[in-house]
């Protein structure tokens, strides 16, 4: 169904990542999870990203480096930011260029309305190699 | 009997009569006692008399009964002087031995005299009994000299005493005696010396029986005017002998009258020293004269302070009351002095006064002890409240971290539950979903146990204590516990947590809550010294030998001055923003550990990082 659609989820919390995996995987997107920005960098070297979930506090590299990393290999990946409570981050974040960001813990309907909106509104996306 | 013999008879009684009444009316009183001296001359002289006022009685018997009463007739006028002194209180002439010379020389001499033949020589039958005759020699004469001169005198010491009195009594006392004894004094005079000295025997010789006049107005005086019942000198000695406090009784004119035996034991005088002189003799001058015109008008003084002056001119404090004494009719007869020896006072009120310094010292010493105790308690509650805040403000800064911490298991849960309610919705649920929801609800459990966890050791690190009471426990789980709670803040900062527990590590007695505040502390130093990430290593092992466990907490942040590690465990001393830190942390931590006999040490390098090392006295081991 939306197995063309590729998602990436940045967060250093198993349960995230397992939760992501099993609802988005259920609704036939293809999931990539991985625990930290430096994972995620090579990653989002190797294939594009439509979205990418980033979590704002995680060790080695927060999100805002993160999203830095991914913006400059990536610039049309659609970048959400999750945290887990209201921080000067998060506000950075959409600053920098994120779409928007989503506050733990979240219902699984605003995960899947936010795929579908930046679906809906990238007609053509591109692939960096 | 013939009547003139029954009236000296009936006299006689009378008098004896007298003479009991007198002396049981006040036998102590000097004044009764010489009354009844008085008159019991009169009692040997009528006595006397009947035997010669009958003819039956020999010449010789009457000789022999005139020789014996010959001692009343003689003495009469002495007793006669010696009672009006006393009773016109002439103390100083009563005072000297001389007056008893005078007074009574006479009447033994008289007596001898009498005896020996140169007064009464003769007798002479009459029809009524004997007749006498007095002899030619010149005895007789100044017998009559002598008994005349102290009658008169006696008479004008009552005369004199009654016009100088001011009292209506002792006045109405004197005219009686006055009258009554000048009436005797010439009645008898006439019947015994002149009708005898004139050779007229036909009139018995009568003056021991018409001295009843005289002696009947003194007895009339002691039962109608009181003289001899009452009197301030005997109620002085009966009552107030005993009294432990000096009294002295004095008469309006500042004479002494009487004095207890406690002013003798402390004057050193003789009783008859002082009788009779001014009370200001043994009053150290002062002010009496004004405190005297005081009490004439307030009747009573009390407090005033003078001087006593003993008989070796030692000055004795005291404290005198003093007060009119009056009789029935409302006349001052004296004045009641009560002295209070100071000295005695003195020394009890220093004692009192001692005591009471000491029992102030006491109360002072109970109160300050009280005192003590109330802040001690205080200082506990005060303690207990700062390490409750500092915890507090310890978990204020976790706030961020927990939440994280919470939120991402609490995700999970939501996220789960949801995602399983949207697969009942579907229609068909296979086999496989159902695997799926059982591995979901295994994720939510998981979840839900982790959020448990965390809040209990939230909890379980804010809560006050209820008892600080030492409990053997796992330094290692402590430590676990709290790195679980704050483990998340140090994971956000990028800063590596590695534990070294030694698996032998001895367990420590202590308030696991209270220490693990105290690792708390120690990690959020070290997080926020350590901003752009870095390594934090906590290790816990015996120390050798010591039974002591220590617990090192080593970071790579920024270190602390030299200077600051001065201050490191003072309340209130931070170096961090004022809404980052209140500066309690480390002086509670410090507090906390001395509390467990233990002891925390801080080493640092300035750039390199800094090593808290927490040393604790080790059970079991």
């Amino acid at each position: 169904m939306h197995a063309d659609i590729h998602i990436l989820v940045v967060d250093d919390e198993e349960v995230m990542r397992r939760l992501f995996t099993d609802i988005l995987q259920d609704q036939g997107y293809n999931v990539t999870v991985v625990c930290n920005g430096e994972e995620a960098q090579g990653k989002i070297k190797d294939k594009f990203f439509d979205v990418a979930f980033i979590d704002v506090h995680m060790p080695v590299m927060n999100g805002i480096q993160t999203l830095h990393v991914i913006r400059k290999i990536s610039p049309d990946t659609a970048i959400v930011m999750m945290d887990s409570f209201p921080d000067v981050l998060s506000e950075e974040a959409e600053k920098q260029g994120a779409v928007t960001c989503i506050h733990k813990p979240f219902n699984i309907k605003e995960v899947t309305e936010v795929i579908e909106k930046t679906i809906a509104g990238k007609k053509h996306p591109k692939v960096k190699e | 009997m013939s009547l003139l013999a029954l009236l000296h008879f009936l006299s006689f009684f009378i008098y004896l009569y007298m003479f009991w009444f007198v002396l049981y009316k006040n036998p102590k009183a000097l004044l009764n006692r010489v009354c009844a001296m008085l008159i019991f001359c009169f009692v040997i002289w009528t006595f006397g008399a009947i035997f010669i006022s009958e003819v039956i009685y020999s010449k010789n018997t009457a000789r022999l009964a005139m020789n014996l009463y010959s001692i009343g007739w003689c003495s009469f006028a002495a007793f006669s002087v010696w009672f009006d002194l006393v009773f016109a209180k002439k103390e100083k002439i009563l005072k000297k031995k001389i007056t008893y010379v005078w007074l009574f020389l006479p009447a033994i001499l008289f007596t001898y005299k009498q005896w020996t033949g140169f007064l009464i020589v003769d007798f002479i039958s009459q029809p009524y009994g004997w007749s006498y005759t007095w002899s030619k020699s010149i005895w007789h004469l100044l017998f009559y000299a002598y008994y005349s001169l102290y009658m008169l005198y006696a008479v004008y010491l009552v005369f004199d005493f009654g016009r100088k009195t001011k009292r209506l009594r002792e006045k109405k006392q004197a005219k009686i005696m006055v009258t009554t004894s000048l009436i005797a004094l010439n009645l008898g005079s006439l019947s015994n010396v002149l009708l005898q000295e004139l050779n007229i025997h036909r009139v018995p010789a009568l003056a021991d029986v018409l001295s009843l006049i005289w002696l009947g107005g003194i007895v009339y005086a002691i039962t109608r005017y009181g003289l001899m019942t009452i009197s301030p000198e005997t109620a002085a000695e009966n009552i107030l002998a005993t009294m432990d406090d000096s009294l002295i009784l004095i008469d309006p004119d500042s004479r002494i009258i009487t004095v207890n035996q406690a002013t003798l034991d402390l004057l050193g005088y003789k009783k008859q020293e002082l009788i009779g002189s001014s009370v200001t003799t043994i009053l150290s001058d002062g002010d009496y004269a004004e405190r005297l015109k005081e009490l004439m008008q307030k009747g009573t003084i009390r407090d005033y302070n003078t001087f006593y002056r003993t008989s070796s001119k030692e000055k004795i404090p005291i404290s005198l009351f003093m007060s009119l004494l009056k009789d029935k009719a409302g006349e001052l007869a004296g004045i009641v002095c009560i002295a209070r020896d100071m000295r005695e006072i003195r020394r009890l009120l220093q004692k009192e006064k001692e005591l009471a310094v000491t029992a102030a010292a006491a109360e002072v010493e109970r109160r300050r002890a009280t005192e003590l105790e109330r802040l001690n308690q205080d200082l506990k509650e005060a303690q207990a409240q700062l390490v409750q805040s500092a915890k507090m403000a310890a978990v204020g800064q976790l706030g961020a971290g927990v939440a994280h911490e919470l939120n991402n298991p609490l995700g999970g849960i939501l996220g789960y539950a949801q995602f399983m309610l949207e697969k009942l919705k579907k229609p068909e649920f296979s086999p496989e979903d159902f695997q799926s929801c059982a591995k979901y609800i295994e994720s939510i459990e998981r979840e839900s146990n982790r959020c448990k966890g965390i809040v209990e050791n939230l909890l379980k690190f804010s809560r006050r204590p209820i008892s600080a009471k030492h409990e053997p426990l796992d330094i290692g789980e402590a430590l676990q516990e709290t790195l679980s709670i704050i483990g998340h803040q140090l994971k956000l900062k990028d800063i590596a947590v590695s534990t070294d527990i030694k698996p032998d590590l001895a367990k420590v007695a202590g308030v696991t809550n209270q220490l693990q505040q105290v690792f708390a502390n120690i990690i959020l130093n070290a997080q926020q010294a350590t901003p752009e990430g870095g390594q934090l290593k906590i290790t816990a092992k015996n120390i050798a030998d010591t039974h002591k466990v220590e617990i090192d907490f080593v970071d790579s942040g920024c270190g602390i001055s030299e200077e600051n590690l001065l201050h490191i465990f003072e309340p209130f001393f931070t170096t961090k923003q004022k809404d980052k830190g209140t500066g309690l942390g480390l002086s509670v931590s410090y507090q906390i550990i001395q509390e467990h006999k233990g002891n925390i040490e801080i080493k640092s390098q300035p750039g390199k990082g800094t090593t808290v090392i927490v040393i604790l006295p080790a059970i079991n081991k």
